[in-house]
């Protein structure tokens, strides 16, 4: 039982990161109807640009650096949605589609150009040690309890700002009728920004808790960018309370498998859930089912 | 208030509105009616920016609007009902009515709209925290003019009211249209395939055949025209 619980904290303590990257995905997608394969690179440019600011100015603070990291993630999607995606937006789905795997590997040869190809330690990292429950059997490690901390702090500034500003009043009509938007007076283009702005913004801050538990190297996103993509489509593509489930539960799937079985079946039985989930509801989890208009 | 002037639209290789040049006097009903697909809506998606122009001009109490986009042109106060409703259909009937004032900085007059559009339509008060989506076509519409009316517009331009909707109600809708246009001195221009209603409402006609504009003049007169009656009225 103590074997299990433990399995299931450090689960979610993944699976709350995963979560974040998923809510990236979904939101692009719900508002666009992109999926966007480069945003696991966004996360990979947030640990990289944490780890530079910490290495160059030396005494910045950590929490300083983390805001930096994601403010040039959000940025870097920004001119991606900009230069890459805007101009495909009239064309087929599968121009922009291809466009974003594009992006994807010309960020991972920017960052190996950049950065070096050899995985770099993080220039901070987590407190040392552990809150233990004896009477339990299990443990929490700092380094858990502040990625579940932080993560709770930014899914809930993403809830408050989708549900309760002006902005995010404008980027939910905007996922639903970007045409009627307009017709209300808001500006899309600028609401698309804004909203791959979040969304990478948060994949980049996963990138410097991500850097500081294990190490920076220019395909660190490609792996977690899966998993949080898996997690995103089992909670519902477009739904942002299906991300975060979804997130959690891939990371709990995962630390199941790997303390159970092996680490070797991990992403091989996400997948196969990913299949079960959507051959019984293809929607996903909370997610709606499309009507497709004639 | 709104005079475009040898407008021309092309959908790809359609050539969508020819020439088309019309005029809409402050405080008038301005109908615009033709078969289906003669380039009505079109036409209002040209006017409001949904549409690039490609030549033409569109003037706007004596603004430009032909390269505006279309969410600047609503703050100049021409604000466009489209076709089909498009209410958001996750969210609420108030949330729907608050995007409409989306432009408006004024708290107060937000609140006092929002009591006009009760007004009009007391049914969307029942539904006030209903999804739009749930709602019938009707109520769908009423929520689609109400929400354009929030936006406090000088011109309102609504596209095919009637579509899709019970008989009874499209009755109620169109006596509120007239309503919205005397008591608020409201101008109006509206597209319409029911050239009968239409025709009954407006001040003022114009007549789309694929693409151009063929015939036009008052709404009384078009109405006891022999080619409209035998083309549109159904007599």
């Amino acid at each position: 039982m103590s074997e299990f619980l433990q399995f299931l904290i450090n689960g979610v303590a993944v699976g709350s990161m995963y979560a974040l990257i998923a809510l990236g995905y979904t939101m692009v997608y719900g508002i666009v109807s992109l999926i966007n394969f480069a945003h696991g690179e966004f996360m990979m440019m947030g640990a990289f640009i944490g780890a530079l600011v910490l290495h160059r100015l030396q005494g910045t603070p950590l929490v300083v650096a983390l805001l930096i990291a994601m403010l040039a993630s959000g940025l870097i999607a920004v001119v991606t949605e900009l230069v890459a995606y805007r101009p495909l937006r009239n064309q087929p789905k599968i121009f922009v589609l291809t466009a974003a795997i594009a992006v994807s590997v010309l960020l991972q040869n920017v960052a190996r150009l950049v950065f070096g190809s050899s995985a770099v330690a993080f220039p901070a990292s987590f407190p040392e040690g552990s809150i233990a429950f004896d009477s339990l059997g299990i443990w929490i490690e700092y380094s858990q309890l502040i990625v579940l901390c932080l993560s709770l702090v930014l899914m809930v500034g993403l809830w408050l700002v989708v549900n309760k500003t002006k902005i995010g009043m404008a980027m939910r009509a905007t996922s639903q009728d970007l045409e009627a938007a307009r017709l209300m007076g808001i500006d899309t283009n600028l609401i698309i920004s804004f909203t791959f702005f979040v969304g990478a913004s948060l994949a980049g801050a996963v990138g410097v808790l991500y850097g500081m538990q294990y190490s920076v190297d220019p395909l660190m996103g490609v792996q977690p960018g899966l998993a949080a993509f898996v997690a995103a489509v089992l909670g519902g593509i477009g739904s942002l309370p299906g991300a975060m489930i979804g997130g959690v539960l891939i990371g709990v799937i995962e630390n199941l498998v790997a303390g159970y079985l092996s680490s070797t079946y991990q992403s091989a039985i996400t997948f196969l859930i990913l299949i079960l989930v959507l051959s019984v509801k293809p929607s996903g989890l909370l997610g709606r089912m499309t009507v497709v208009k004639v | 208030m709104l005079e475009a002037h040898g407008v021309n639209v092309y959908y790809g290789a359609i050539h969508a509105l020819k020439d088309v040049s019309l005029r809409v006097e402050a405080g008038s009903i301005v109908t615009l009616i033709g078969a289906n697909g003669a380039g009505k809506s079109t036409a209002l998606r040209a006017l409001s920016g949904l549409h690039r122009t490609s030549s033409g001009s569109v003037k706007f109490s004596g603004q430009e609007l032909s390269s505006m986009p279309a969410h600047r042109i609503v703050r100049l106060g021409l604000s466009h009902c489209p076709e089909g409703r498009h209410v958001f259909p996750r969210l609420s009937v108030k949330e729907n009515l608050e995007l409409g004032a989306f432009i408006i900085k004024d708290k107060a007059a937000i609140k006092a709209s929002l009591s006009h559009v009760f007004e009009l339509f007391p049914r969307l008060k029942e539904r006030l925290n209903q999804a739009a989506g749930t709602l019938s076509g009707g109520e769908q519409q009423m929520l689609a003019i109400g929400r354009a009316f929030m936006a406090q517009p000088r011109l309102l331009m609504l596209d095919e009211p009637s579509l899709g909707i019970a008989p009874i109600l499209v009755q109620e809708i169109f006596r509120t249209i007239k309503q919205i246009s005397v008591s608020q001195n409201m101008t109006i221009l509206l597209v319409e395939q029911n050239a009968n209603l239409a025709l009954k409402i407006a001040d003022y006609a114009y007549v789309l055949e694929t693409g151009r504009i063929v015939l036009h003049g008052k709404a009384s007169e078009l109405a006891a025209d022999p080619r409209i009656k035998a083309a549109y009225l159904g007599h």
